[in-house]
């Protein structure tokens, strides 16, 4: 006997799994869609990536056509094989829709951090006093990317700055850092951009709670390392931004 | 061995044999992995979701893919127009004569086809298949992403337009990957080279069919050409792009787990620096656009040659490069090529010390 057609069942099951590899481009291309007419895509890429997001979705919209139009054959390999690679090409999905909303916080500064130091001792060698600030009376609100650039020329300013709380144990209780991720390209290579604030009766500040500081600005030097510190007159809890806008940019 | 109809979407509805390189009754060992992988990826999140590490993981995972992925679809559709417009002849007047100009010529060819690690390897795989010699393609592989002009204005910017600096990570990259390829050339084949199952006969597609010869006869028009492209592109996306998740899961654990400051720390030699910052740049598997802001952030506690050790290995061979390789090559020669350009980099980066400091 030779080459009986295949039954229906098994014409529907070739057909399923013909189609499953367009389901996944689907999905792709439906989470990249999502993430640029969201601006979610800023939660994980530096802004300018949108074009290469936007060129990636009309090339994946062109793979889907042209799998269709062809003749939906099964890939090649077992039926589990087949699921399972589908499985594996949209786990990244998953781990998208399970960090919905998170952004990066203390856990990712004390593995992207890079001191001079193994333990940084928080004690400044000079500790200046308090200067006039700006004669306009206005604090400067600057990021503190720009704070890090400029600090040379803020130098006795007043400046006014947000970003993340970062205290533990061995700094003094009038001083604590407040700390930013700068990125080029993605999460993956950010850097933290941080400086140190002091206020007299600081207070407490939850881990990873975003504030506003606002002082003047001085430079000390940290074990040879020349940091920002704000002399703070004002320190306000603030609601942090959402996770695309929490990230400075080169 | 095992012979199934191979089913093809190609616009050309010809069906072409195929033949597993598996032995029948035996499960593929990239099955085990891929089982393996879901398992613990899903484990992590119904576990470890609310772990502090769990952000920084997850982030950084679909951070690199997402990265990764415009310029992995654009490398699979560029090898989809070679494998349909690009004959092995048409491929073969291109290049210079002999294969030791093709090398020089090809680990240059990034100055003005620019490329990412990440678009590269599905490029790299058609032009294998359509004739270019093994170690031309492996210069191309390994001084594509590293010899090209958006690395060199990255580089220049993170060390404040230190043009000497990126001049010379274009040079060394240039020089590293012309000797490796060189190497490649004298030591391999394509046979030992090339993975099972990957025509090397230099006129073939990826199913092992000659589409140029079947179709002299009967021209296809170009919009089936076009549709030929596309369903071969994305037939080797869906291939590799596994791989890439594979390498950007692993990164992105990696980047977890190891503190950077932690490794700085332990640099206290020029070789142990040297050594830190290789595996530094093996491990954060960052695209070459952007590890230069990172190996900058050492410019005040390690000496140069380190940060142009992270920055000249890191394009060259990462997790990511590695897993994708296993689409590409034989087991035995990524870990030959890995041992070598891992070796040529660290004494290279010495004796740059020794000459500059």
């Amino acid at each position: 006997m030779t080459g009986l057609a295949p039954n229906r069942t098994e014409k529907l099951s070739r057909l399923i799994l013909g189609l499953i590899p367009i389901f996944v481009l689907i999905a792709i291309l439906d989470a990249l869609v999502w993430l640029i007419t969201s601006d979610t895509y800023t939660a994980y890429l530096h802004p300018r990536f949108w074009l290469f997001l936007l060129i990636g979705t009309v090339i994946l919209a062109g793979f889907i056509a042209a799998l269709m139009l062809g003749r939906l054959a099964p890939p090649d390999g077992s039926t589990g094989e087949i699921l399972s690679r589908a499985i594996v090409m949209l786990m990244p999905l998953l781990f998208l829709y399970t960090a919905f909303g998170q952004g990066m916080g203390g856990h990712a500064l004390s593995k992207k951090f890079v001191g001079n130091e193994l333990e940084l001792p928080y004690v400044f060698t000079d500790d200046p006093p308090p200067e006039e600030g700006d004669e306009s009376g206005t604090d400067k609100q600057l990021t503190l990317l720009q704070i890090n650039q400029q600090m040379a020329t803020l130098q006795g300013k007043r400046v006014s700055t947000e970003g993340f709380v970062y205290a533990d144990a061995n700094m003094p209780a009038d001083q604590l850092m407040l700390f930013r991720f700068a990125m080029f390209c993605c999460a993956a290579d950010t850097t933290p951009i941080w400086l140190f604030v002091k206020k007299e009766g600081l207070g407490t500040f939850e881990p990873e709670s975003w504030v506003r500081a606002a002082g003047v600005l001085e430079i000390a030097s940290l074990n040879g390392k020349t940091v920002p510190v704000i002399m703070a007159d004002t320190l306000t809890q603030i609601p942090p931004p959402p996770p695309g806008a929490q990230y400075l940019y080169f | 061995m095992d012979t199934k109809p191979f089913p093809i979407n190609c616009s050309c509805n010809h069906g072409h044999q195929h033949h597993s390189t598996v032995p029948s009754g035996q499960i593929p060992f990239l099955f085990i992995i891929q089982i393996l992988f879901i398992v613990a990826t899903v484990g992590l999140v119904v576990f470890y979701r609310q772990h502090p590490a769990f952000s920084t993981l997850s982030i950084t995972f679909v951070a690199i893919f997402l990265e990764a992925l415009p310029f992995m679809l654009l490398g699979s559709l560029i090898g989809g127009f070679i494998e349909v417009f690009v004959s092995a002849e048409k491929l073969t007047k291109f290049l210079p004569g002999t294969s030791w100009r093709t090398i020089f010529m090809a680990a240059g060819a990034g100055l003005f086809f620019p490329v990412c690690e990440c678009a590269i390897v599905p490029v790299v795989r058609c032009l294998f298949q359509k004739g270019l010699p093994l170690g031309a393609g492996i210069a191309f592989l390994l001084g594509g992403p590293i010899v090209n002009p958006l690395v060199a204005f990255s580089t220049a910017l993170a060390y404040g337009y230190q043009w000497a600096v990126a001049i010379d990570r274009i040079v060394l990259g240039y020089l590293l990957a012309v000797t490796i390829g060189i190497l490649v050339e004298l030591f391999f084949t394509k046979q030992n080279a090339l993975a099972a199952g990957l025509p090397d006969n230099g006129s073939t597609c990826a199913c092992g069919h000659d589409h140029h010869a079947e179709h002299g006869e009967h021209k296809r028009s170009f919009f089936k050409k076009i549709v030929a492209s596309f369903q071969h592109a994305a037939e080797d996306f869906l291939d590799i792009g596994r791989y890439l998740i594979f390498g950007a899961f692993i990164a992105a654990v990696l980047q977890t787990v190891i503190a950077r400051g932690e490794m700085a720390a332990v640099a206290a030699t020029p070789v142990l620096a040297i050594l830190m910052m290789m595996l530094l740049a093996v491990v954060l598997s960052l695209c070459s656009e952007a590890d230069a802001f990172i190996a900058a952030t050492f410019r005040t506690s390690l000496p140069l040659s380190a940060q142009m050790a992270f920055m000249v290995l890191g394009p060259m061979l990462d997790i990511k490069l590695i897993l994708m390789y296993f689409q590409l090559f034989r087991k035995r020669f990524i870990i030959a090529l890995s041992g070598t350009t891992f070796v040529l980099v660290f004494l290279s980066m010495l004796i740059k010390y020794w000459s500059q400091g």
